[in-house]
């Protein structure tokens, strides 16, 4: 698994990949005038939109990180400067995965009609191995 | 039951033989995806593996569901041809095929 900086990049490409491809499916159809069945699904209709907007802020979002970065006091101890701020910069893009989760996983909920408690257990599954994943990485320093 | 006959469906052109022959067998076009997907990820893997010695499998993945979501996606401009839980669960395939690719390190 990759450190902070590849998973934010490599969350930012899922997004535009994503983003990419079902435009294409949705241009497809609207401009030939035929019924797109995944634009009549609301879960993913909205999920779709704030992935959205969220790519469309990330510069902006990646600017204030770098502020933030900058105005940090230097003469705090290293190991403080760490800790306040890698989860911080986390933070500004956790948004964009809990859409992509939305995309995927509520999608496959309403449309295979999966018990929710299976989806339940895999989201703790998943929350939990993120969490481990942040904590290694804030304690290796990467 | 008797299958219903293609004179009895009304259809007309190419992509009426399509809607029948999905409307009498409904697996059909899942099916049709899935060996397309098959297809496409073999052949890619293993052509990576002949000219560059290795190849990485999740890559061939990504193309594989990249393709045949744009298939699915062509498929929904004709009429009753492809359902919406097949087009989910391809548009689903796909995009945990590029996470997993993006998320782990490559070669």
């Amino acid at each position: 698994m990759a450190g902070i900086k590849s998973l934010i990049i490599s969350g930012l490409l899922v997004g535009l990949f994503i983003f990419a491809i079902i435009s294409f499916g949705i241009r497809l159809t609207a401009e030939n005038s035929v019924y797109n069945p995944l634009m009549e699904n609301e879960a993913f209709n909205s999920s779709f939109g704030e992935l959205e907007t969220q790519l469309k802020d990330s510069k902006t979002t990646s600017e204030g990180q770098l502020t933030v970065q900058q105005e940090t006091n230097p003469t705090t101890s290293s190991g403080d400067l760490l800790l306040t701020s890698t989860p911080s910069t986390l933070a500004s893009f956790v948004s964009m995965f809990r859409n992509i989760y939305n995309l995927t996983f509520g999608l496959l909920e309403s449309a295979l009609g999966i018990p929710a408690v299976i989806l339940y257990v895999i989201t703790s599954i998943l929350l939990i191995s993120t969490i481990l994943l942040v904590w290694r990485t804030i304690k290796a320093g990467s | 039951m008797a299958y219903q006959t293609l004179t009895e469906f009304n259809a007309t052109g190419m992509d009426g033989m399509l809607v029948y022959v999905s409307t009498v067998v409904p697996i059909f076009i899942p099916l049709v995806l899935f060996s397309f997907f098959t297809i496409i990820t073999l052949a890619t893997y293993f052509s990576q593996r002949r000219l560059t010695g290795r190849g990485n499998f999740f890559s061939s993945l990504s193309v594989a569901g990249f393709s045949t979501t744009i298939l699915a996606f062509i498929m929904t401009l004709i009429p009753d041809l492809i359902n919406t839980l097949t087009l989910v669960v391809t548009v689903s395939i796909t995009i945990v095929a590029v996470i997993i690719l993006l998320l782990t390190k490559g070669d």
